[in-house]
């Protein structure tokens, strides 16, 4: 449906996109995760025609919209502060959009009730959006960019200002909603846990361009760059250039990863291992946090390198010795 | 010790509001004793005379007309010039628009001497189009028209509303607008359904304010209009001077305090939704990049710079230009001091004046400011009736309070009058309210837990104030005290009024050379007005850039 | 860092401003802003007394009285000269004045010395008539207006400009003119006339040097386009004082024919409370020397109250004086004038 293709932009100085290309297909959710700063909200921005100073070309349906302004590219755009209008009540903000395409009153004021209700709102039509939750501001914001049936959906950190808790529950509620409705819709976080939540597949940039472009699972398990991993949590990432790193993993299994710059040891593969599996590594474990069902742990091999892991129990004390096996896809090449 | 802290504070809060029932409440009454009860009877024939023919119901009707055109000119003009800084970024942005703001500082009988000096018949644009196009007549009439008027209160009400709105405009953001577009919305849907409805507390707010400024203008109706567009201001004055009907002119002033009153009530209630927070991203301003684009910034650039420089270079080279050869004899001339003169002293030595009283004027605005914030800042019903107290002065006219320091202070223990204290003394009742507004919202902005912090961290009262709220306040106190120096400078109602002999201040000098018949006295004005132009131009910049890297430093 | 900046320009602002001496032995003259007389007859007074002669100007006639009634329980000034017949009864009401009786008064024309026990002295006169441009009479071969009425007629169509009473003293002088001429009451009243003349055309101004240098059309001299204006009895030789050429003679007349000019009589008198009020009683004295009233034509274009001084040889030759000026009383005066102005302005502004 959507395609961009190389594009570069720069605020002065700053270069802020360096040929990003991406493909949303259509009723898929794509999602951005990157830090802030990384060219996300610019991207959207372009795609939006909000942003017209760039380079490269922009896509839809097999056309060329880059001349198209806006406010004719019916694509609806959910801000990171919601930017909702201030002076009109919940219903009408709703209503702001399906007023923009003329349609007939009664109509629109039929949607907005069934978009409300969609969006769990039934009794908040006349309010003043001042006097809303931000939760509620959150599906007000939807429910308006939803309500013209844009044919792209761009939604910009929309749980950014909430907290954890509710961030969860509603990244769930979001996916569910979008789904239903069937829009294509690019989804722009920081929050990897949000991403696993809401995308099809997951775009992750960095200073400007996409690093890896894969599914949530594939992601998680097989990032492709060592900002990936590091982005993602993964700790485990050393230079292959290390000579404890050759100590570790020296000799056993797949030898691939020489050839790649850096390396990273999936926690999710390394496990606590019994008498007579091979092979095995001797740590000593260093520290372990609770985090509720499982340990964070730290532990050193011989060869003095630190590993991070989770242990659903702890085998020995603090300071004790202990075996452990790291699967063979567990050991992963990533790019620099 | 607590207790004694609170005692302390209470007769500090005494000082601003005994200056205000002294200087302000007790010559207002006097006055209105004085014009009720002439002979200690209460006598009403000043209203009678009011009501008894429509003369004075049209006078307030056109003062009433004049300040909605200039309104309406002012923000026809400011809107669209307001929206291109707040989304603009280019370069020299913040220097014009701090220029822009020259003219508001600026006393009134310049302002009218650069615009007569530009426009008027022998001005400098019509020598101009004759020289041009060869004609033997001006082309331009504006000399005593309403327009001329008009043109003037625009100049300077154009700074106040531009600023209101661009500060408004900037914080509200551009992420509403862009949402609408993203919903469809087209260039002219933009104005008529998010632009217009947002700005509109602001564009409420400016706009009451600059109607109050045309309400009440004085010294521009009095020096280009005369008394056949006699505002309710000039009128008063002319009653009272003039005509010396002290009842009359005291119905007048009655009926202009009233009106001043309730504009003050619709403004602060402006003010109020003005104030309300707005959820907004960082504010992302837009290089300015295709031709539409450089066409809105070029002609906002241009309009300011034609308003603001035209007059003020016309009036300079009016002064140094002398039958079309650079003579500075204008300016030599201002250090003479001779008997034959109007002036009781060298016009130079008006500046010294001004200075003195300007700087004591300032000070004791601060100081009484400062304090006087604090009370309304407090808690309660005193606070709240101290905000309208203190707001008082600026809604009454400053001739009404010229007449009633006259009638009032002239016996012991309070005789003032020959004074030159009265100067300085009626400088910062009009100051008064300008230092307030400034320090206000930077004190109410001070979280109540760092001087709680502070206090925990050992802090006296006293030493709360002074290491926590005073650095804090720095650039709301340099405002006030821009406000408090400028307003002096130029303030001109009172002062023609006070000023006597020794001690007239520049304004007073201009007003009196303009009144003199005869070329050299009017082009000693022209040489005064540049001089009370570039003195406060200095106090203005001097100020601003303490304003800055007092930012800066805290 | 900024507060002490502030404070630091504070301080200086406040030493530059070193507060001004008071010096001794002074006398102040409070008086209009049209008073003017040369440096050395003033030098006469301080030489021979040892008191300096300070000049307070406040204004016009109005202004100044207004301001000296305003300030009578601390005055301004030690004597007040310059309040006219049309303002004395203001003046007089308010009790500002001591009474003083110079010995110079044997010499001062009687018809001037108002019956108010000597508050006040009358020091010169002049009339407020019409003047008009000689050329343009003359090559129109248009007769000059006998009367007030005659203005009103169709020959006399946009030929006038006058000043506002409520703002000039000459403009209220013509006002009392027409006062007296048509009375406030009955079927033609003074209001009436100014609806005609404002029907034939009559421009009104704010004050005398905007009618005078800016409206008034004197042929040879570049400005204005109206050929008659409200003016004085001596304006016409102070044009040829100030003419180029003052040999070719007059450029501009006045008409002085029966009521059709109002004579103001300027008074000085000291102020009660004053200061130095020797000084002032010696003031009045000098004001009325012959030293003092010679040089009064030239430099203030009006007529002495002294009988016995030499008039300056250009007013003896262009100078007229009427016969029969317009005449309202003072206290009349005092009593209409703010209703006769108030009436005039919607008559003549609307």
């Amino acid at each position: 449906m959507l395609q961009i293709e190389g594009i570069s932009h720069a605020y002065g100085d700053l270069v802020s996109l360096r040929g990003v290309s991406l493909e949303v297909d259509g009723g898929e959710i794509l999602c951005l995760l990157g830090p802030s700063g990384c060219g996300k909200t610019t991207l959207l921005r372009i795609i939006a025609g909000l942003e017209t100073e760039y380079s490269g070309v922009v896509r839809f349906a097999g056309a060329d919209i880059r001349p198209i302004p806006a406010h004719r590219r019916e694509f609806g755009l959910m801000f990171q502060d919601f930017a909702l209008f201030p002076h009109l009540s919940v219903a009408d903000n709703i209503a702001y959009g399906l007023k923009r395409r003329k349609l007939e009153r009664n109509l629109i004021a039929v949607k907005v009730r069934s978009l409300l209700e969609q969006v769990g709102l039934n009794e908040l039509g006349e309010r003043d959006v001042a006097s809303l939750s931000g939760g509620q501001k959150q599906r007000v914001a939807l429910a308006r960019s939803l309500a013209p049936n844009p044919r792209l959906l761009m939604l910009d950190e929309p749980l950014g200002s909430l907290d954890a808790q509710l961030r969860d529950q509603l990244a769930l509620e979001l996916r569910r909603i979008i789904k239903k409705s069937g829009v294509s819709a690019i989804y722009v976080t920081h929050d990897q846990r949000e991403a696993y939540a809401v995308a099809d597949r997951i775009a992750v940039m960095n200073m400007g361009s996409v690093r890896q472009h894969d599914s949530p699972r594939q992601v998680y398990q097989r990032p492709a760059s060592e900002f990936a991993a590091r982005f993602l949590g993964l700790h485990n990432v050393f230079s292959t250039t290390d000579e404890r790193i050759d100590a570790l993993l020296g000799g056993a299994g797949d030898q691939s990863w020489r050839s790649a710059p850096s390396v990273l040891i999936h926690p999710a593969g390394i496990r606590l291992s019994s008498e007579g599996t091979a092979p095995q590594i001797k740590v000593t474990l260093n520290n372990a946090v609770y985090r509720g069902g499982y340990y964070d742990a730290t532990v050193s091999a011989e060869s003095g390198l630190t590993l991070s892991l989770a242990l659903a129990d702890l085998p020995v004390a603090t300071g004790d010795a202990f075996l452990i096996t790291i699967a063979d896809d567990a050991i992963i090449p990533l790019a620099g | 010790m607590i207790r004694r802290a609170r005692y302390i504070w209470r007769t500090v809060y005494l000082a601003p509001v005994a200056f205000l029932a002294v200087f302000y409440v007790y010559p207002l009454l006097s006055l209105f004793d004085i014009s009720l009860r002439p002979a200690g009877l209460l006598d009403l024939s000043g209203f009678v005379r009011l009501l008894s023919t429509d003369f004075y119901l049209r006078t307030l009707l056109f003062t009433v007309y004049q300040a909605a055109l200039s309104t309406a000119f002012t923000l026809l003009l400011a809107l669209p010039c307001a929206f291109v800084f707040a989304r603009y970024r280019f370069r020299g942005k913040s220097l014009i628009l701090s220029l822009a703001t020259l003219p508001f500082v600026l006393p009134t009988v310049v302002v009218a001497l650069a615009f007569a000096s530009l426009l008027g018949v022998n001005g400098l644009l019509n020598d101009i189009a004759a020289a041009l196009f060869s004609l033997d007549y001006e082309p331009i009439q504006l000399e005593r028209t309403l327009a001329m008027i008009i043109i003037v209160h625009v100049f300077y009400n154009f700074a106040v509303a531009l600023r209101i709105m661009t500060g408004y405009w900037s914080a509200l953001g551009f992420s509403v607008e862009e949402a609408a577009r993203c919903l469809g919305a087209d260039e002219w849907a933009l104005w008529r359904d998010i632009r217009l409805p947002l700005i509109r507390p602001a564009l409420l707010s400016a706009g009451v304010l600059v109607f109050i400024f045309s309400f009440t203008s004085f010294g521009v109706i009095l020096i280009l209009g005369g008394i056949r567009f006699a505002t309710l201001e000039v009128q008063i004055y002319y009653q009272a001077v003039n005509m010396f009907n002290l009842p009359l002119a005291a119905a007048l002033s009655l009926v202009q305090i009233l009106s001043m009153l309730a504009m003050m009530i619709v403004y602060t209630s402006t003010q109020k939704k003005i104030h309300l927070a707005l959820a907004s991203a960082a504010v992302i301003t837009k290089v300015v990049r295709s031709w539409r684009e450089r066409l809105a910034v070029g002609s906002c650039v241009g309009l300011i710079s034609i308003l603001l420089f035209a007059p003020l270079l016309a009036l300079i080279a009016r002064s140094i230009f002398v039958a079309g050869q650079l003579d500075l004899g204008n300016y030599a001339s201002l250090a003479e001091k001779s008997r034959g003169s109007l002036l009781f002293i060298a016009p130079l030595d008006s500046v010294f004046n001004s200075l003195r009283f300007a700087g004591m004027a300032m000070l004791a605005a601060l100081i009484l400011g400062l304090i006087a914030s604090y009370m309304i800042d407090g808690r309660g019903r005193l606070s709240r009736l101290s905000d309208a107290l203190f707001m008082l002065p600026l809604a009454t006219s400053a001739v009404t309070l010229g007449f009633g320091f006259i009638i009032a202070l002239d016996e012991p223990p309070l005789n003032l009058r020959a004074s030159w204290l009265i100067i300085p003394i009626s400088h910062t009742l009009v100051a008064l309210p300008f230092v307030i507004r400034s320090v206000l919202p930077s004190l109410r902005a001070i979280p109540p837990s760092l001087r709680q912090a502070a206090q925990t961290l050992g802090a006296k009262p006293f030493e709360t104030v002074l290491t926590i709220d005073l650095p804090l306040l720095g650039r709301g106190i340099a405002v006030g005290a821009t406000f408090a120096f400028t307003v002096s400078m130029g303030e001109f109602g009172a002062s023609l009024f006070v000023a006597q002999r020794e001690s007239v201040t520049i304004p007073v000098v201009i007003y009196r050379l303009i009144g003199d018949p005869g070329l050299a006295s009017y082009r000693q004005s022209l040489a005064m007005s540049v001089v009370l132009m570039l003195v406060c131009a200095c106090g203005f910049f001097v100020i601003e850039r303490l304003r800055v890297a007092g930012v800066g430093e805290f | 860092m900024a507060l002490r900046a502030l404070t630091v320009v504070l301080l200086i602002l406040l030493a530059l401003g070193a507060a001004s001496a008071q010096d001794a032995d002074r006398l102040v003259l409070l008086t209009h802003d049209s008073f003017s007389i040369p440096e050395e007859v003033l030098e006469a007074f301080e030489e021979s007394t040892g008191t300096a002669v300070e000049i307070l100007r406040s204004g016009d006639a109005g202004q100044m009285v207004n301001q000296a009634i305003l300030s009578k329980n601390n005055p301004l000034g030690d004597l007040l000269y310059g309040v006219d017949n049309t303002f004395l009864s203001r003046a007089l009401n308010a009790e500002i004045f001591a009474p003083y009786e110079s010995p110079a008064l044997e010499h001062v024309r009687a018809d001037l010395i108002p019956n108010v026990g000597f508050r006040v002295t009358p020091v010169d006169y002049g009339d407020v008539c019409l003047n008009y441009d000689l050329a343009t009479f003359e090559e129109s071969g248009l007769a000059l207006p006998a009367s007030l009425s005659d203005l009103t007629k169709e020959a006399y169509r946009g030929l006038l400009v006058a000043e506002n009473p409520a703002t000039s003293s000459p403009g209220l002088a013509f006002l009392l003119a027409t006062i007296a001429e048509f009375g406030d009451a009955g079927d033609y009243t003074y209001l009436d006339f100014w609806g005609d003349l404002s029907a034939n055309d009559v421009l009104v101004v704010d004050g005398w040097s905007d009618a005078y240098y800016g409206e008034f059309k004197v042929t040879g001299r570049d400005t204005g386009t109206r050929p008659m204006v409200v003016s004085y009895a001596s304006s016409p030789p102070a044009e040829v004082l100030f003419s180029e050429d003052p040999a070719a003679g007059a450029i501009t007349g006045a008409i002085v024919a029966d009521n059709m000019c109002f004579r103001q009589v300027e008074y000085v008198g000291v102020l009660a409370g004053a200061a130095n009020e020797e000084a002032a009683r010696q003031f009045v004295d000098f004001m009325l020397s012959p030293v003092f009233q010679e040089a009064m034509p030239l430099n203030m274009f009006v007529f002495p109250a002294r009988e016995d001084v030499t008039l300056p040889e250009v007013f003896a030759e262009h100078a007229l004086i009427p016969e029969k000026p317009a005449f309202v009383a003072p206290a009349e005066i005092e009593a209409n004038r703010e209703a006769w102005i108030q009436a005039w302005m919607e008559v003549m502004l609307r």
